[in-house]
């Protein structure tokens, strides 16, 4: 090669040196990312977007927001009170709704202290007994009044918790309030209706009251679909698509067993995600790419 | 001086070979027991403390705990970096000390200041343990327990108070840590319905319970006295009486059956028992954290090792020691290969090895082609196992270990090992030669001692120089300092040795074996040939030197412009086949979605083919190095050494990042390891951001991610995991608490032993201790719901709900705070992919400069570039002190200023070999790199020096007159030792680079690419532009001139 040529020759090679294909430190190809999170306009909200595979390696399940037959039943201790009719000679306060001189008997009430008497009224045949619910002031408040109760006896009913007709039906009864202005928990008393009964005085038992509330029907999410912001706000994952979710607030009323009960939360018949929440509100705050 | 010695050995030559005998036998015996790790211990001296606190917030555990610790530690003599961790009910301190503490007495003087601060802490915080004193790559095997038919519990049992007692025995084991660890134990779980129903208060049911057992915890009750048996005297003897405790036994496990049925309480008359308030069952703990082997449940034992121990023979130990187990085990399954860098150790020092050998076997064999005569090659040869041995045995009495840097510091020496020797005796060969053809009469001794002193002093310079080359490594500091500093040691020792060999050994050999040797036409046949055909060239060169001038211009050029394009990084990857996968959820997450997502993840890696077996830790257990919340979990696979590593990490990544929602990565524990000493992270770039109040921090370090988000190479940025999880807030009113009598401490008390549980006393049977704890029925603290009704004693008899004295809410809480030097800290990390990281960084910095910080709050760059940083300006500075040393030297050994700076001169153009060679193969320069040009230094002046040296001997002692004759004999009679000393290095190191970067290889293949290209180009230079510059510049030498040289 001629002088110049061979001086041109290396010049490229040099000047080619930079662009040569040298390996550089290769990342391994990224595969396609398995979510996408999208801010929603107008809203702190993202939709979360994930693959199928995404969603197979995740587990994540989905359930309905449903609405069911909510009876709130709470059971309680109640104490057996024997209830003796007051004697004409020694009224005590007259008690609402009964009338001596009807012939209806007249219950006393006796303050906690007081040795009860078991006389029975001879005109009643085999004693009348109520039983005693002590309460604080919140249960109280949720108790449905007024709605009959029914006693369990121990032993028999012990595994009825669930079943409604098991028990004594006992009806609410107005007594006076038990001991003074200071007594920090009142009480409910309850008549049992039938003489029939294994009911000894002093003898605890268990209640199944009602608690008051909305209506029976009512709003429901599986537990497992809830999440806790740090806030104490409630969210679920709702899917208005197969693959998307978006988080939706919700009010807890209470949680029971694997079911909690909403105040508000999405229509009816939403579906929300009930397995891998935690990982739908990973990615939504980013815990990982 | 030099005379004396050479002469000495070859007058008692039987006693120095004698003396070299042994000293190889005692240096390989040596070499048999010295203990043998991967790497150097490269972390500073550590104590941690840490300190459970149960029931304590992050915030609390910080405020109570940690930072008395840290104010009471502060000042300690020789520490260095305090850094703190506070999580939910532990607090961890982690005093990093500097280089050199003695360790045991930093401990002892951490431990004198803790005590004075214990009894300031909370009562309810257990008391600090100091952690035993750990390695760097403190975890030396990781063990999963399983089983198809025990439960975890029985496995937990079995496990600690079996399998972990024995290899604690094992020499060497520091602490094995168990996750997943359920103590057995009774447990009676109040119905809080039935509490409520027959009138029993939560009080009654602890005390009976404590009051049950032969000793019980509540220091108010009855139970807390311990009844002593006692004895009689009978008049003739004496027998004590012993209490057996009923309540126990049903072959050796403890049964609920008898706790069950001890009384309770009173009432009317009515004996009430436990189990009419309580559910007594045998169970667990709440978990704090949880092992997974293999798709489901089970424990994950974590050997650690002392700094001081052997990673090999601690591996050894603890699998003899299972092994001794496993038979009276049948129902256990034992794996010891989840993680066992044993394994990478074995394999790179099998790999270190075979390159070894591969490499005499080369060299050997090219020593015979071009020598030709077997007791040559043989006296050339024994100079490496003696060298070597030597030098290990001065390494043993410094107390060291051996190390992959130590064998790569002999490999790189090799070469130059057998050069020493065959410069010596290729003249002494040449120049009995010569003599028996002139027929002289002098004796053999005297022509082996002329011929030897004759290039002594080119060996002594060399070797200096080659010395002074790699001299700046030893002024590296922090963690490069204590990776390549070995490296650099053993290359110097084996250079010495060499030296001290090559003058006593080889002539007294030489001696021995030459006497009668037959040495006339026993010529190679390739010498030569190679003489005739460079002989050739060169005088053409000689003629026209430009050309050649304007190649090794064109050459420097090419180098020049290929340096800025190399990428740079710190340390290589290791290909360990043991994986391990940060896998953490949003904090806050709970256990049995942990557990899940986890298992999740197991049966898909465990898909893969060449996947082992999956074993993961989650959260903490109780005295580990691990000190987060659930949320946080570690995967660990090992990966059958059969299957193609890339392609088995590629698939693995691949599962790992198709997870959304989690944190995750893929790394090896020794990488993750290096790094989190460097920083106490494992990401490469790190913004530390300092400030007092936790939600200014995590908004200032939310602006510093988004400063940085975007810089081309970076990838898993990310604020560290510092945030605020909901958190339930149980606040007693006053108030409405005074109407039922209650105090806030009732409160807590009994809300905590329903929610936590609280230990009433223990059992002890066969050796073994079992808690028995009172808590609630699981039903009764299953959510929030549960929580507010949770029933508070009333003084006079009954019940309230939590809710109905205090206020229960859901309120965010840090989910930990970090110190470090007392100041709150919070971390912005990024790894880097796809561009080197020294440019990563300037970007970074620019970018910092940006943003605005608030007032007292600031940030702070470290990570593994800084380290780098700082390696490198040291390197810097000690490699101009080095060159003019090597100038000097230079000068001494010429005699001449010009000469010398021409040989000077011409150095650089041999490090540009080494250049391109790395451009070409990786384009990454590393340490490893680094390391290599300092060695071609060394190399290419040893080369420079024998060439020129022998045309001074030629004018000065032969009668050449300086001209083109002296230059072309000179070369002529060079061409075969030059080329023979650049091919002895060459084919030492030639197995590094022809196997690439597998295991054990991964420093010293970079480091070995350069040194192969440095190589290349510094022959050539030598060979063809050497002599004609010499011709150019050198000066013809009267035969008197006053020489420095001391013959």
């Amino acid at each position: 090669m001629q002088r110049s040529n061979r001086l041109m020759v290396v010049v490229l090679v040099i000047a080619g040196l930079p662009l040569s294909p040298c390996p550089r430190v290769l990342g391994a190809e990224r595969t396609e990312h398995p979510a996408r999170v999208e801010r929603i306009e107008g809203t702190k909200l993202s939709r979360v977007t994930l693959t199928e595979k995404a969603i197979e390696r995740i587990g994540l399940k989905t359930d309905r927001v449903r609405e069911v037959n909510v009876s709130r039943k709470r059971i309680v201790g109640g104490e057996v009170v024997a209830l003796t009719a007051a004697s004409a000679s020694n009224p005590s306060a007259p008690v609402p709704g009964t009338d001596p001189s009807k012939g209806e008997t007249v219950y006393r009430q006796f303050a906690p202290g007081q040795v009860e008497a078991s006389v029975q009224a001879p005109s009643e045949g085999p004693g009348r007994v109520a039983v005693r619910v002590r309460l604080s002031e919140s249960e109280l408040k949720k108790v449905a009044r007024g709605e009959p109760v029914r006693i369990l006896l121990p032993g028999r009913d012990d595994d009825d918790d669930d079943d409604d007709a098991a028990g004594l039906m006992a009806r609410p009864v107005e007594m006076p309030a038990v001991g003074g202005p200071t007594e920090r928990t009142a009480a409910l008393h309850y008549m049992v209706d039938s003489p029939e009964h294994n009911l000894a005085s002093g003898q605890r038992v268990r209640v199944r009251l009602a608690l008051s509330g909305k209506a029976k029907k009512r709003k429901v999410v599986p537990y497992s679909a809830l999440i806790y912001d740090p806030h104490g706000d409630t969210w679920v994952y709702t899917s208005p698509t197969p693959r998307t979710f978006v988080r939706h607030e919700v009010e807890v009323d209470y949680i029971e067993g694997d079911m909690a009960v909403l105040d508000e939360g999405p229509p009816t018949g939403t579906v929300v995600a009930t397995v891998g929440v935690a990982e739908l509100y990973g990615t939504e705050f980013k815990m990982g790419k | 001086m030099m005379r004396w010695i050479v002469g000495s050995s070859l007058k008692f030559r039987f006693l120095v070979i004698a003396i070299a005998a042994g000293l190889m036998y005692v240096g390989i015996e040596q070499v048999r027991n010295m203990p043998v790790d991967v790497f150097p211990e490269f972390a500073p001296p550590l104590v941690e403390i840490q300190t459970p606190c149960l029931g304590l917030s992050s915030e609390e555990v910080e405020s109570l705990v940690t930072v008395p610790l840290e104010q009471a530690l502060a000042g300690v003599p020789g520490l260095d970096i305090m850094r703190s961790k506070s999580v939910e009910q532990l607090s961890a301190v982690k005093m990093i000390f500097k280089p050199g503490t003695d360790l045991l007495l930093a401990r002892q003087m951490v431990q004198e200041r803790v005590s004075v601060v214990v009894p300031t802490l909370p009562r309810w915080a257990s008391p600090p343990v100091m952690l035993p004193p750990l390695s760097a790559t403190s975890r030396m095997m990781k063990i999963g327990i399983s089983s198809d038919s025990l439960s975890v519990i029985d496995l937990s049992m079995i496990t600690y108070w079996t399998i972990r007692q024995r290899l604690l025995r094992v020499s060497g084991v520091a602490n094995v840590a168990i996750w997943g660890e359920r103590l057995q134990m009774l447990i009676v779980e109040v119905v809080p319905e039935l509490l409520q129903r027959h009138g029993v208060t939560l009080d009654e049911v602890m005390t009976a319970t404590g009051d049950a057992l032969d000793v019980g915890m509540f220091t108010f009750s009855e139970g807390h006295h311990i009844g002593t048996g006692g004895w009689i005297d009978t008049p003739n003897q004496r027998l004590q009486v012993r209490h057996v405790l009923p309540l126990v036994y049903k072959s050796d496990k403890v049964t609920p059956d008898a706790l069950a049925n001890v009384p309770v309480a009173v009432r009317k008359g009515k004996v009430l028992l436990m189990k009419d308030v309580a559910r007594v069952v045998v169970d667990h703990q709440p978990m704090i954290g949880d092992g997974i082997i293999n798709d489901g449940p089970g424990l994950l034992l974590i050997v650690e090792k002392f700094p001081w121990a052997n990673t090999l023979q601690v591996t050894k130990g603890v699998e003899e020691a299972l092994d001794a187990l496993r038979p009276g085990l049948p129902n256990v399954k034992i794996d010891h290969t989840i993680f066992r860098p044993a394994t990478f150790i074995e394999m790179s020092l099998n790999n270190l090895s075979w390159a070894m050998l591969i490499g005499v076997v080369l060299m050997v064999l090219m020593l015979v082609a071009f020598l030709y005569e077997w007791r040559v090659a043989l006296i050339s040869v024994v100079a490496m196992p003696l060298s070597l041995a030597a030098a290990v045995l001065v390494l043993h009495l410094r107390g060291a270990t051996i190390n992959v840097m130590i064998l790569a510091g002999f490999v790189i020496a090799l070469g130059d090992i057998v050069d020493d020797a065959i410069i010596d005796i290729e003249n002494v060969v040449r120049r009995l030669r010569q003599h028996r053809k002139e027929g002289s009469d002098k004796s053999l001794a005297r022509i082996i001692l002329d011929a030897s002193l004759e290039v002594r002093g080119a060996i002594v310079y060399a070797t200096l120089i080659e010395v002074l080359a790699i001299l700046p490594v030893f002024f590296m500091e922090g963690l490069s300092g204590a990776f390549f500093k070995p490296l650099a040691i053993a290359y110097a020792l084996a250079l010495l040795a060499s030296m001290v060999v090559a003058l006593t050994v080889t002539p007294a050999m030489a001696l021995i074996l030459l006497r009668n040797a037959p040495l006339e036409g026993r010529e190679s046949p390739i010498v030569p040939r190679l003489q005739r055909g460079y002989e050739a060239i060169l005088s053409r060169i000689i003629r026209t030197p430009r050309p050649a001038y304007v190649t090794v211009g064109v050459i420097v050029l090419a180098g020049l412009v290929v340096w800025p394009l190399l990428g740079q990084s710190l340390l290589p990857s290791f290909k360990e086949r043991d994986f391990l996968m940060h896998w953490l959820t949003k904090p806050g997450t709970s256990w049995p979605e942990m557990n899940r997502i986890t298992i999740q993840a197991s049966k898909e890696l465990r898909a893969i083919p060449g996947v082992r077996n999956f074993g993961a830790h989650i959260g903490q257990a109780l005295i580990m190095d691990e000190v987060v919340g659930i949320y946080f979990g570690e995967n660990w696979i090992s990966v059958d050494p059969k299957v193609d590593y890339d392609e088995t990490l590629n698939k693995v990544q691949e599962v790992v990042d198709g997870y959304p929602g989690l944190y995750r990565d893929v790394q090896t524990y020794l990488k993750e390891r290096i790094r989190e000493v460097l920083t106490g992270t494992s990401k490469p770039i790190v913004v530390r951001t300092y400030g007092h109040d936790l939600r200014v921090l995590r908004e200032t370090a939310g602006k510093v991610k988004d400063a940085l988000a975007g810089i081309e190479g970076i990838i898993d940025l990310h604020v560290e995991f510092h945030e605020e999880i909901p958190q339930i807030t149980v606040k007693v009113d006053l108030a409405r608490a005074q109407k039922y009598g209650i105090k806030p401490g009732d409160v807590r008390r009994a809300a905590t032993t329903l929610v936590a549980g609280e230990e009433a006393g223990d059992i002890h049977i066969a050796q073994r201790t079992y808690d028995v704890n009172v808590w609630s029925i699981p039903e009764a603290r299953n959510n929030l719901t549960d929580i507010r009704a949770l029933p508070i004693d009333v003084p006079d008899g009954g019940h309230v709900r939590l809710e109905d004295v205090a206020d229960v809410r859901v309120a965010p809480t840090p989910n930990v705070v970090e110190h470090e030097n007392l100041k709150r800290r919070l971390d912005v990390r990024a790894n880097v992919r796809g561009r080197d990281l020294g440019s990563v960084v300037a970007d970074v910095v620019r970018r910092l400069q940006e943003v605005e910080f608030p007032l007292g709050y600031y940030p702070e760059l470290i990570g593994e570039f800084q380290e780098r940083q700082a390696a490198q300006r040291s390197i810097l500075i000690v490699s101009v002190v080095s060159m003019i040393g090597i100038f000097l030297i230079l000068q001494v050994s010429f005699g001449s200023w010009r000469l010398a700076t021409l040989s000077f001169l011409t150095l650089p153009s041999a490090l540009v070999g080494g250049v391109l060679a790395a451009y070409f193969s990786e384009g990454i320069i590393s340490l490893g790199s680094l390391v290599g040009f300092l060695t071609i230094l060394g190399i290419a002046a040893r080369n420079g020096i024998m060439l020129i040296d022998h045309f001074q001997h030629l004018e000065r002692y032969e009668g050449e007159t300086f001209g083109p004759a002296l230059v072309l004999r000179g070369a002529r009679e060079r061409i075969s030792p030059i080329m023979m000393t650049a091919l002895t290095s060459a084919l030492a190191i030639m197995p590094l680079v022809a196997a690439g970067s597998i295991p054990g290889h991964e420093i010293e293949h970079p480091l070995a690419v350069v040194v192969l290209g440095g190589l290349v180009t510094s022959t050539l230079l030598n060979l063809f532009v050497v002599p004609s510059l010499y011709l150019r510049f050198g000066t013809s030498r009267e035969p008197d001139a006053s020489s420095v040289q001391a013959r």
